[in-house]
């Protein structure tokens, strides 16, 4: 107990010094710097602050209990998304650094907003990512808050570390805007793979040779299994392969490094580490399990309950040494917040440009909506609603439809029409398919909104451009 | 479209296809397959920016 507290005090000063330093480099009141860092991040900053806001408290809660309870599936879900994030960020996503330097670009959505010229459309985007993004950060802090509240046996109980959480985050943004949110996510994203890397030595040096057997022999070494099925595997790496073009808190984040050089490297680190925090914690559940079927640990998992999943970690935390558990826990609230806090400056900065907001009160417009934003989420997770649960869950494929809507806006296919008629009918479709239960459908949901948003679009094209042509053949 | 690019749409649609041709290995295989995957495509994405980041 006395080690958790050492380490989370030791930890939110550390976070307090590097905010503060952030601040000094700053430029206070220019919103370009606040929101954007006037595009002058390295290399280095500019992939860990990637990483950091990508990978959440996802990894070390949700994919260490999927791979302890449905395999090596895991590891191809995650993988998935980390080659197809690489190809992006080396193809779409350099045209994406031109474009912005080019055109002065700040939010993702400005970039949609002057390429398609609809000022209401952009309005409804931005609205729409809001409210896939708001209840996904606040589930973000549930489950550290709860690790944090287990491990210290409830002395930081649930609410003192949502509260922590928040203040994290309010701290992180506040003070230099991206500027402290990329240098703590730095300084986060160490800790998240340092901890990582000794809580999977721990682990793996206590798993005996023969025991890889027991996992093939429960099919968890096969990419195939009762689990993951073809259906299964489409449905979840579906939202995740665009996840880098139609989330906009990693979109804006190509705009960052300061010239192509730190661009490079900031895919090349960035991938890196995503690697290296893949395997690390699909190791972990596979480890865990490998141990549990051995008789080592009893962690008492119920495989078929998919609530259970998720107590892995904990129950794994219990074992461990007290310092490495805590700073394991410390990593997943770092893991978690680094998400967040990206989150909140990116809405924040999209409601400044992409509403009508005075150009003068863009500052302070977003920052009232960063403090509204973390009230929200605080609120959120203290009281948990199951439409909040339900959003969380849904996020990514909910932005789906804008991955046809970017994609032409990058490649010069922007047309007015086809972006009204797109986000209008797919972004609540893509919402309404996400939510309801028992809508069957005849494949994945997930892939059926990608086809049916790049159909809406094309089809539009094709109908707005013949209307044109009959119209200039009868003149 | 160059041939980087196309190298790496071919990683990403190996990535998605694979687990077809690997199912029912009881072996780390899969494991490894992925991991050589990710390797070879985060090679091929970093020599394609290197390229581009000369041009500056």
């Amino acid at each position: 107990m006395s080690e958790l507290v050492a380490v989370l005090v030791g930890y939110l000063l550390v976070i307090t010094l590097v905010t503060l330093w952030s601040r000094m480099r700053s430029k206070t009141g220019d919103p370009v710097d606040y929101f954007i860092a006037s595009r002058g991040l390295t290399g280095f900053i500019s992939a860990m602050t990637y990483a950091a806001t990508t990978y959440s408290a996802f990894m070390m809660v949700g994919l260490v209990g999927l791979s302890y309870a449905t395999g090596v599936g895991a590891l191809v879900f995650e993988l998935a998304y980390l080659i197809s994030t690489v190809a992006i960020l080396s193809t779409v996503g350099i045209r994406v650094w031109e474009v912005s330097r080019k055109q002065g670009y700040i939010t993702p959505t400005q970039l949609l907003r002057e390429k398609y010229g609809s000022y209401w459309t952009t309005v409804l985007v931005v609205f729409m990512t809001a409210i896939a993004l708001v209840p996904y950060s606040a589930v973000q802090v549930v489950g550290p808050a709860t690790i944090l509240s287990v491990i210290s046996r409830g002395t930081i109980d649930y609410r003192t570390a949502v509260t922590i959480s928040a203040a994290i985050v309010l701290l992180t943004t506040l003070t230099a805007g991206l500027r402290s949110v990329a240098w703590t996510d730095a300084v986060q994203g160490t800790i998240m793979l340092s901890s990582a890397i000794a809580f999977a030595a721990w682990l793996l040096s206590r798993v005996p040779p023969e025991s890889t057997a027991s996992l093939g022999n429960l099919e968890l070494l096969s990419p195939l299994n009762s689990f993951w099925t073809p259906q299964v595997l489409i449905a979840y790496t579906t939202p995740w392969i665009f996840f880098a073009i139609t989330n906009p808190q990693v979109f804006q984040r190509l705009y960052l490094p300061k010239d192509r050089r730190a661009y490079t490297k900031m895919v090349l680190y960035f991938s890196i580490f995503g690697l290296l925090y893949t395997v690390i914690t699909v190791s972990v559940g596979l480890a865990a399990r490998a141990l549990s079927e051995a008789g080592i640990l009893t962690l008492q998992i119920d495989v078929r309950s998919r609530a259970d999943w998720n107590r892995v970690t904990p129950l794994l935390l219990t074992y461990a040494h007290p310092v490495l558990s805590a700073i394991t826990a410390i990593s997943i609230i770092s893991a978690a917040t680094s998400t967040v806090n990206s989150i909140a400056l990116t809405i924040s900065s999209m409601v400044s440009y992409d509403t009508p907001v005075p150009d003068r009160l863009k500052l302070a417009v977003g920052k009232i909506v960063v403090i509204a934003f973390t009230i929200v989420i605080y609120v959120f997770a203290l009281t948990t609603p199951a439409f909040v649960v339900d959003l969380a869950v849904a996020s990514s494929t909910i932005l789906l439809p804008l991955l046809p809507i970017y994609l032409f806006s990058i490649y010069g296919y922007a047309r007015k029409l086809p972006y009204i008629v797109t986000t209008v009918t797919c972004l609540p479709l893509s919402l309404y398919l996400t939510l309801a239960k028992g809508v069957a459908t005849p494949i994945p949901k997930e892939a059926l909104v990608v086809l049916v948003s790049f159909s809406t679009y094309l089809v539009t094209v094709l109908v707005s451009e013949s209307i044109k042509k009959i119209k200039q053949t009868q003149r | 479209m160059d041939v980087s690019s196309a190298l790496l749409i071919a990683y990403v649609a190996l990535s998605l296809a694979l687990p077809y041709l690997l199912s029912g290995d009881k072996s780390l295989t899969t494991f490894s397959t992925y991991v050589a995957l990710s390797v070879i495509a985060i090679v091929t994405a970093y020599t394609r920016l290197k390229r581009w980041a000369k041009v500056e």
